[in-house]
């Protein structure tokens, strides 16, 4: 037993002395690299042109919280190994955080002080609550802003001031069954809500259990419809917005949206989870549904998960009366407090350079935010044609600024989906919302 | 005079040394529970008093905690859906309570009579304990669900036009909740009564057996009584855990369908970290602790009863 213990002492001695020389190692914060530029051309490369200022820095550890899909995947993790080979002296470790976790992540470590150097989420609904860094200087610095689509712009700016760099993006399309189409006699994709409100129930058989679309209980999907039809849940007058939540096209677009399941029986009720992506995907590939509204993501999933399905795959633009959807996609960011923006800033640019937002539109499904990289023959593919289409009307989601509102429209919808007037519930939720914007800090 | 004075220095020096020997015998017992007081004072008693402190106080991270007196509990009383989620984890309790402990005795019993082929069974009770509380969710909802769950396609299969929404009614989504919560209360407390009915002497049986006492009058004369401190012990963690459900609120229902599944925990999380009121989240907090007291002295009460 005592040399048992003795041993146990010994080990233990030898690991804490590990521990003080690690601890050393990483408290030299101010210990200087000699970085020289590197023999190649970058910008030939498609990657961002040699920072001085970046390979002048002393030795600097960023600590970067990507989404928990994002972090471990190739592209990402290529990104990062090259741009530690032309800046020696910054090194990155990454962490994987759920999406959804995000948001509390930030806040505990910004009210905490112990901030990480980048993180991802939508770069605006955290400068929207003091959590985010404003970014404007390094932009301006950096010019190249002309090159990113409006929207992606958008996801990163709150009041006029830039809170990150987008580092993808996505919106909303109608898919559908080509051959279930034929077989009805549809020739084509419907073009407004009623269409696709008939058009659905054409392709609805009961005795199969087959219905003709998939409606879903997601705020930030249903919010595309409200875009499409021509107006938002947000109205801004220069940086200061108002509830919109009870527009008259809001209370007929979501009732005419409901009514498919409600009414129509064309479309199954969704499943009461929060997580809404699931559900269409799988009536869709299982053969149970013959169209339903997603994002690009979905093509290469179905792929993947149902071949048999993609085989009569088809894409159109979301059926409404005018164009656009939601905006999606992420964008990275500085958490507020953190010393080491400039390096941050650096390898945000790295990921959206043309030769790593390629790779995560290929390899990932996640497109770029710069207009120019959708000249790449990727994205000749006809079943992409309607989304790009949409991207350019596309608005971000900016209710999410505002979480308790944002909680507010979702309910809203799922109540409705329950059962609840479409007007009583939205009316509710507008009081809630102008609340919620009222108090925001 | 030397003869006296040795055997009384004696008792002195005896009784120094008994002294001693107490107080270190109680510094010894002190320290070895100090690393656990520490880490219970640290970890339990210094977040319950932070939690007080920022019950009375308006905090929105990242921003500095204000102090505003009663206003979070004020604001507490006319909050709707928190008196709706106090009731529905109150049904959601005593419904999930009542049937797993009834499931739990009921196994334990039959694992007790030694039945031939039961040895296999006993391997598989605990399992519903060990499994996380997420993937209990996901197997549930795989079942569930209206659309794509087993349980539907098999009504269907069977001739049933039109199988229930399980999860879209606010009665059967409730339903279905405590069903869970009993399946895995069953499984925890199924070993506790199995140990405790094992405990009891096989002599007060057979004299039972003696005076003609059927099963049924000797389990309600003999075993129930005898295990009764298992069943309260049961029942006050079955509660406490009870009240802490909201992993599979969130993947089954997320509250719905029309907040009928809302529980108090899953309401003071979305409170505290979605809409950033901390302060207000932790007043939350505070009233449930005297529900929680309260319901435990009252088990307390009632078994004491029973036992006298």
């Amino acid at each position: 037993m005592k040399k048992f213990l003795v041993a146990l002492l010994g080990v233990l001695l030898i690991l804490s002395g590990c521990q003080s020389q690690a601890g050393n190692s990483a408290e030299k914060p101010n210990e200087k690299v000699d970085v020289k530029p590197p023999d190649r051309d970058l910008v030939k490369d498609g990657l961002p042109a040699f920072n001085e200022e970046v390979a002048s820095l002393p030795k600097t550890d960023l600590e970067i919280w990507l989404a928990a899909d994002y972090a471990n995947e190739k592209p990402i993790q290529d990104a990062i190994k090259e741009f530690k080979t032309i800046y020696p002296n910054i090194s990155v470790k990454t962490v994987g955080i759920e999406w959804g976790e995000m948001t509390n992540k930030v806040k505990l470590a910004v009210s905490s002080g112990a901030v990480p150097d980048m993180a991802h989420n939508h770069a605006f609904a955290f400068g929207a609550q003091g959590l985010a860094e404003p970014l404007d200087d390094l932009w301006n610095g950096w010019g190249e802003e002309d090159q990113f689509l409006p929207g992606g712009i958008e996801d990163v700016t709150w009041k006029g001031a830039k809170y990150g760099v987008p580092l993808d993006i996505n919106t909303l399309i109608y898919l559908y069954n080509k051959k279930a189409f034929d077989e009805a006699g549809i020739k084509e994709a419907p073009k407004t809500l009623d269409e696709l409100t008939e058009v659905s129930k054409k392709l609805t058989n009961k005795d199969k259990g087959q219905f003709g679309f998939v409606t879903n209980a997601s705020g930030w999907s249903f919010f595309g419809n409200v875009v499409a039809e021509g107006t938002n849940i947000l109205k801004f007058d220069g940086d200061n917005a108002t509830a919109n939540l009870n527009d008259p096209i809001v209370v007929e677009t979501m009732k005419k949206y409901t009514d498919l399941a409600l009414v129509h029986k064309s479309s199954p009720v969704p499943p009461p989870q929060e997580r809404q992506t699931d559900h269409p995907v799988a009536m869709f590939g299982t053969g149970r549904a013959a169209s339903f509204i997603s994002g690009p993501w979905d093509i290469a999933r179905i792929k993947d998960e149902f071949p048999d399905a993609y085989k009569n795959l088809a894409t159109a633009v979301i059926p409404a009366s005018e164009r656009g959807s939601v905006l999606g996609g992420g964008s990275l960011f500085v958490p507020k407090g953190s010393k080491n923006q400039v390096a941050s800033f650096e390898l945000m640019k790295w990921f959206v350079s043309d030769k790593y937002s390629i790779r995560l539109a290929k390899e990932m499904g996640r497109h770029p935010v710069k207009e120019h990289q959708y000249n790449d023959e990727f994205f000749n593919d006809p079943l992409l044609k309607p989304y790009i289409e949409t991207l350019k009307y596309a608005q971000p989601y900016k209710l999410e600024a505002y979480p308790e509102a944002n909680d507010a429209w979702g309910k809203a919808l799922r109540s409705v989906f329950d059962g609840a007037d479409v007007e009583k519930t939205l009316d509710n939720a507008q009081e809630v919302a102008e609340k919620a914007i009222k108090n925001a800090k | 005079m030397k003869t006296e004075t040795v055997p009384s220095m004696n008792i002195k020096k005896a009784k120094n040394n008994r002294e001693l020997h107490k107080f270190k015998d109680i510094l010894g017992s002190y320290l070895f529970v100090l690393p656990a007081l520490s880490f219970l004072f640290l970890f339990s008693i210094v977040p319950i008093i932070y939690l007080i402190w920022l019950s009375f106080t308006d905090y929105s991270l990242p921003n500095p905690a204000v102090f505003i007196g009663l206003e979070n509990f004020s604001r507490m009383l006319e909050d709707k859906l928190f008196l709706k989620s106090i009731f529905n984890t109150l049904v959601y309790t005593f419904g999930s309570m009542a049937l797993g402990l009834v499931f739990a005795l009921a196994i334990a019993v039959l694992l007790n009579r030694q039945l031939k082929g039961l040895r296999i069974f006993k391997v598989f009770y605990f399992l519903p304990t060990i499994t996380s509380e997420v993937i209990t969710a996901m197997i549930f909802l795989w079942v569930f669900d209206n659309n794509l769950g087993i349980l539907n396609y098999l009504l269907k299969v069977l001739g049933m036009e039109n199988p229930p929404a399980w999860l879209l009614e606010p009665t059967t989504a409730m339903l279905i909740l405590i069903f869970i919560g009993a399946w895995r209360g069953a499984a925890y407390n199924t070993p506790i009564f199995l140990a405790a009915l094992q405990s009891v002497p096989q002599s007060y049986y057979e004299a039972a057996r003696l005076d003609g006492a059927n099963a049924w009058k000797q389990f309600i004369h003999i075993s129930l009584p005898s295990i009764t401190h298992m069943l309260v012990y049961s029942m006050v963690m079955s509660v406490i855990g009870s009240f802490q459900v909201v992993a599979v609120v969130d993947i089954l229902t997320n509250g719905g369908p029309m907040d009928s599944t809302m529980v108090a925990i899953k309401h003071i999380w979305q409170q505290s970290f979605e809409f950033n009121y901390v302060g207000y989240g932790a007043s939350l907090s505070l009233v449930l602790f005297p529900f929680l007291l309260l319901i435990t002295w009252l088990q307390l009460k009632l078994s004491s009863r029973k036992e006298s």
